[in-house]
């Protein structure tokens, strides 16, 4: 009897089942967690803070388009941190964000037309998402690679197909209008922004409280350990259920947004066309990092704008993209300045500064 | 996902065993890898010995729920463990390491030793995103202790590198303070000095042999091929051969029984040595 034996014996999940060069991209992000944490807090919540008045000052300096655009970007960055956490700290690849996100949009515009306060809807839309996440989830946390990426796909794909069925409320295949809220007294692309900007700077801090501490943590013992966290008394598939309905909650809170800022909305939309752009902002900003999402959705709106006019073949292209950056720099944009951070040319430049500094 | 009170086990002192393996078989498919295994770990190091292949590894895992065993009974200070989940088993208070270190490679070495300690949170994940103080006590207490088992085990020199700059067995000792934050009732340790050089292994029977100072009625199961370590360490050891127990005592006389002797010598033979 040969070691074979006790193989089997062994819970000898791997990791994970992704992909190969996904996993590589997820395990490329350094320590982005604990790198956050660690030493000049406080400067980086002034840095933060600063930004985030700047940016509020942006509709009283600029024109109607770069504040569409910078709405828009921010609304990608909400979604991309939903996506994140599923993909790039729980590990797993669930293609149901696009349909989350639509969930989001419609649930919201919905409401809205049946007289239900804007501002409401976000939270709603969200809950619901959630739920519906959970029911995504249920069968999906047990599935691995690219098992649970087909059936998520498909439940995805179901779900917008429902919003062609369900014409009476959605406008069926051709559409809907969605009111816009406007806060009193400023005009609507000022609005819009407003909220989109609060929004995602509520969504970004909570969810980075979240994941730079024990949360954060286990998602990523579930993500790297697989079924062995479960030695460390950690449940793997609670997590993983949980990490869908949280991703599938910030989904909606961007999709509720999206549709303020679309004023029409078909469902159309909310496929393979955006599903996967989603995917090239996760992994361009970086899988399983923290400031990820914001570097994505701002590289993804440089695309958009370059893919304008490719029509039907948008998709392709995007999905070339996704392939090369998969393949040249798995670990995102992140890991690319941690990269260069860290190279012999900065590591140079930083001693001679030191050392100037020094004589002087 | 609220916080699960420890579901901690009354103590007792003394000598009664902490696990006992009671008629344990498990086999796969038509291969016997585990007959009528019975065995007491009392509080202390135990070890389990045995030729490769002979089923140590599916003993533990039998203890920690990755495997039900197909006839007998596996209790844990009395009550029997068969049916809990790794993760409720886990909770009991049982911890252990893996032949191969498996740590969260980006998260620093303290890091993932707080992973450990995930049942001695007293406050849920939603405490910790609204930042009450008693989470970030929690954190910081859990992050506490970590340090000092890290120190505890000769790696406090680097606690906040990340886990994957650390060679293998660094990261092993790591494992196993990971498993030592849950403040087990058992710890299982699957081969803990493979790979470790001298003064690594110096570190962790120091580090050990402390922290069972501390907790007397805690028991120690050691997998080991290192039969030096395990003399050194253990009062009594049993040995284990093709899934049966064909001896158990005090190490050095375990290991000149001829029966053993035979064990390893054919085995060794088999292998090609």
């Amino acid at each position: 009897m040969s070691e074979l034996t006790t193989q089997p014996a062994a819970p000898a999940e791997a990791p994970s089942a992704l992909p190969a060069a996904v996993t590589a991209g997820i395990t490329a992000n350094g320590a982005a967690g604990h790198a956050a944490r660690r030493g000049s807090g406080l400067r980086k919540g002034i840095v933060a803070i600063v930004a985030l008045v700047l940016l509020f000052a942006l509709p009283f300096v600029s024109n109607t388009y770069v504040v569409f655009v910078v709405s828009l970007t921010l609304v990608y960055a909400v979604s991309t941190l939903g996506f994140n956490l599923l993909v790039g700290w729980s590990g797993q690849i669930g293609l149901a964000h696009a349909a989350l996100f639509a969930v989001g949009a419609y649930g919201s515009s919905v409401a809205v037309a049946a007289g239900v306060p804007f501002l409401v809807t976000i939270p709603l839309a969200g809950i619901a998402a959630a739920l519906l996440a959970v029911v995504i989830g249920f069968p999906a946390i047990r599935l691995r690679g690219f098992f649970l990426a087909i059936a998520t796909l498909a439940l995805g794909m179901a779900i917008v197909e429902l919003l062609n069925f369900a014409a009476p409320i959605t406008g069926g295949g051709g559409g809907m209008n969605v009111q816009v809220f406007a806060l009193p007294g400023i005009n609507d692309a000022a609005s819009t922004y407003f909220i989109v900007l609060t929004v995602a700077a509520i969504m970004f801090f909570l969810v980075r409280r979240a994941l730079v501490g024990r949360f954060g943590r286990t998602l990523q013992a579930v993500r790297d350990l697989g079924q062995l966290s479960g030695s460390l008394g950690v449940s793997a598939l609670r997590y993983r259920l949980v990490a869908f309905a949280l991703s599938g909650f910030v989904a909606a809170v961007a999709g509720t947004l999206y549709a303020q800022l679309q004023t029409f909305i078909f469902p159309a939309m909310f496929q393979m066309n955006l599903l996967v752009p989603m995917l090239v902002m996760v992994f361009v900003g970086g899988a399983g990092s923290l400031w990820g999402p914001l570097i994505g959705a701002a590289f993804a709106i440089v695309l958009i704008e370059f893919f304008q006019d490719l029509g039907d073949a948008q998709a392709i292209a995007y999905g070339i993209v996704l392939m090369v950056v998969i393949a040249l720099l798995p670990g995102g944009l992140t890991s690319l300045f941690r990269t260069l951070g860290s190279s012999r040319f900065a590591q140079r430049l930083y001693r001679r500064r030191a050392s100037t500094e020094e004589t002087s | 996902m609220t916080a699960t009170a420890p579901e901690t086990v009354p103590r007792h002192a003394g000598d009664t065993p902490v696990v006992e393996f009671t008629g344990v078989g498990k086999s796969f498919g038509g291969n016997t890898v585990l007959e009528n295994v019975t065995l007491a770990v009392r509080p202390g190091f135990t070890g389990l010995i045995g030729p490769n292949g002979a089923g140590k590894t599916t003993c533990l895992n039998v203890v920690s729920g990755y495997l039900q065993p197909d006839a007998g009974d596996v209790t844990l200070r009395g009550e029997s463990v068969l049916g809990l989940s790794p993760a409720r088993v886990a909770r009991r208070g049982v911890s252990r390491t893996f032949q191969t270190p498996r740590l969260i490679p980006n998260l620093s070495a303290v890091e993932n030793v707080m992973v450990g300690g995930s049942r001695h949170f007293r406050r849920g994940h939603l405490a910790e995103l609204l930042g009450l103080p008693s989470a970030r006590r929690d954190e910081r207490e859990q992050r506490e202790r970590a340090y000092d088992l890290l120190d505890a085990l000769g790696l406090g020199a680097h606690p906040d590198r990340p886990a994957n700059a650390f060679p293998i067995g660094s990261q092993k000792i790591i494992e196993v303070a990971r498993a030592l934050l849950n403040d087990p009732a058992l710890l299982m340790l699957d081969e803990p000095a493979a790979g470790l050089g001298a003064e690594d292994v110096d570190h962790l029977v120091d580090g050990l042999n402390g922290w069972l100072r501390e907790r007397p009625d805690a028991a120690v199961l050691i997998i080991e091929h290192d039969l030096e370590l395990i003399t050194r360490l253990c009062p009594t050891a049993a040995v284990l051969h093709f899934g049966r127990i064909i001896q158990s005592g005090a190490p050095k006389d375990v290991l000149r029984d001829p029966v053993v002797v035979e064990a390893y010598l054919g085995a060794d033979l088999a292998a090609g040595d």
